[in-house]
């Protein structure tokens, strides 16, 4: 996100762009095919709604909003419908000394976030995973900056809270 | 500085934005505070977990197993080079299609001729008769050639085809040579 991309007229996006907005979609939903699919419905859905966009300027937050909004839905309508069990955490029994590597830390975490509140979740994924700084985000989730803020710290200690609650040996 | 602030601060630092002074307080409550010292460790615990989520995220996987699989394996190991196999079907197909034409252009348009004995043949004419043959092609002979042939040449409705009768020649006597002179050589085989 280091350069602000504008979409042309034709609502038509690069190669690169698309590739960022399903990196994006892929740190929502974890899942590639299911990314595939949010974007799909989100590039649809912004190509209908182009006429709402009123600042043109504006219009890759508004595409990154429509593209989490999506992951958002399909990972609500998943959680209604679970098409499988989920697969147990891998956890195995470790003494006190032993700590997590720092693979095991990122997987940890991809767990964990699934299980924050949306807006927390959005708020910490596009400020730890997306790199994002905080006005981007606020222009992202179309909310102040200190409510941004706000979020993230809360999702930092519900995810230290989680830890220190699931996995009480693996605290440091 | 107390628990709370220190907290407050954690979550700066976490974002980078924490100044020196800033830093060198909160360290200073860190190494004091024993609870705060855990909670700041459990901290940036969380957001190395994260770096590396980045990292690992940075570029997306290829294909998930199921959808690798959804290939038949049995042929791509027996067509390993599928690409070169369709390229050179592809290729052969061009060939075809530009070479036969090709191929009927250029083939030669001379028509071989073998006589068949037992084939039903008319009766031997003693005179040549008229022919007109259209085009000019070669009749070899296989088998028996010590004698002349007359060749008769009826045209068909295949314009390519032409029925051919072979004559054996009169023998010329002695006698006949004498009464007229009259040549009976038979026509070349090349009409």
């Amino acid at each position: 996100m280091d350069t602000p991309i504008s979409l042309n007229a034709n609502m038509t996006i690069t190669a690169e762009e698309h590739r960022r907005l399903l990196r994006l979609a892929y740190r929502f939903c974890w899942r590639r095919d299911d990314a595939e699919d949010a974007l799909h419905n989100a590039l649809l859905r912004a190509f209908h709604k182009a006429g709402q966009l009123r600042d043109p300027a504006k219009s890759w937050p508004w595409l990154c909003r429509i593209v989490i909004q999506q992951c958002c839905l399909m990972g609500r309508k998943q959680r209604a419908m679970p098409l499988k069990a989920q697969e147990p955490n891998q956890t195995t029994v470790r003494s006190e000394e032993e700590s997590l590597t720092q693979q095991e830390l990122g997987e940890l975490m991809k767990q964990l976030l699934v299980d924050l509140p949306e807006q927390q979740r959005m708020a910490v994924t596009l400020r730890h995973l997306e790199r994002l700084e905080y006005p981007q985000i606020a222009e992202i989730m179309d909310v102040a900056e200190s409510t941004v803020r706000t979020h993230v710290h809360a999702g930092r200690e519900a995810l230290r809270q989680m830890i220190v609650r699931r996995y009480p040996e693996w605290t440091p | 500085m107390n628990c709370r602030q220190a907290q407050d601060l954690i979550h700066t630092m976490l974002d980078d934005e924490l100044s020196a002074a800033q830093h060198r307080d909160l360290e200073n409550h860190l190494a004091s505070c024993s609870s705060c010292g855990k909670i700041a460790k459990q901290f940036r615990a969380i957001s190395c977990g994260l770096s590396q989520l980045a990292a690992e995220s940075e570029y997306l996987p290829s294909r998930l197993p199921h959808q690798e699989r959804s290939v038949d394996r049995s042929v791509v190991l027996f067509f390993p080079f599928r690409r070169w196999v369709s390229i050179g079907a592809a290729a052969a197909i061009v060939l075809l299609v530009l070479g036969w034409p090709l191929y009927q252009w250029s083939k030669p348009q001379s028509t071989q001729v073998v006589f068949q004995p037992k084939s039903p043949r008319p009766e031997p004419i003693t005179l040549v008769p008229s022919v007109e043959a259209t085009s000019t092609f070669e009749v070899q002979l296989v088998g028996q050639t010590d004698n002349d042939y007359i060749a008769v040449v009826q045209k068909s409705s295949d314009p390519q085809v032409h029925i051919v009768w072979l004559y054996p020649t009169v023998k010329m006597t002695e006698n006949s040579t004498n009464d007229g002179g009259s040549t009976r050589r038979p026509q070349p085989t090349r009409s």
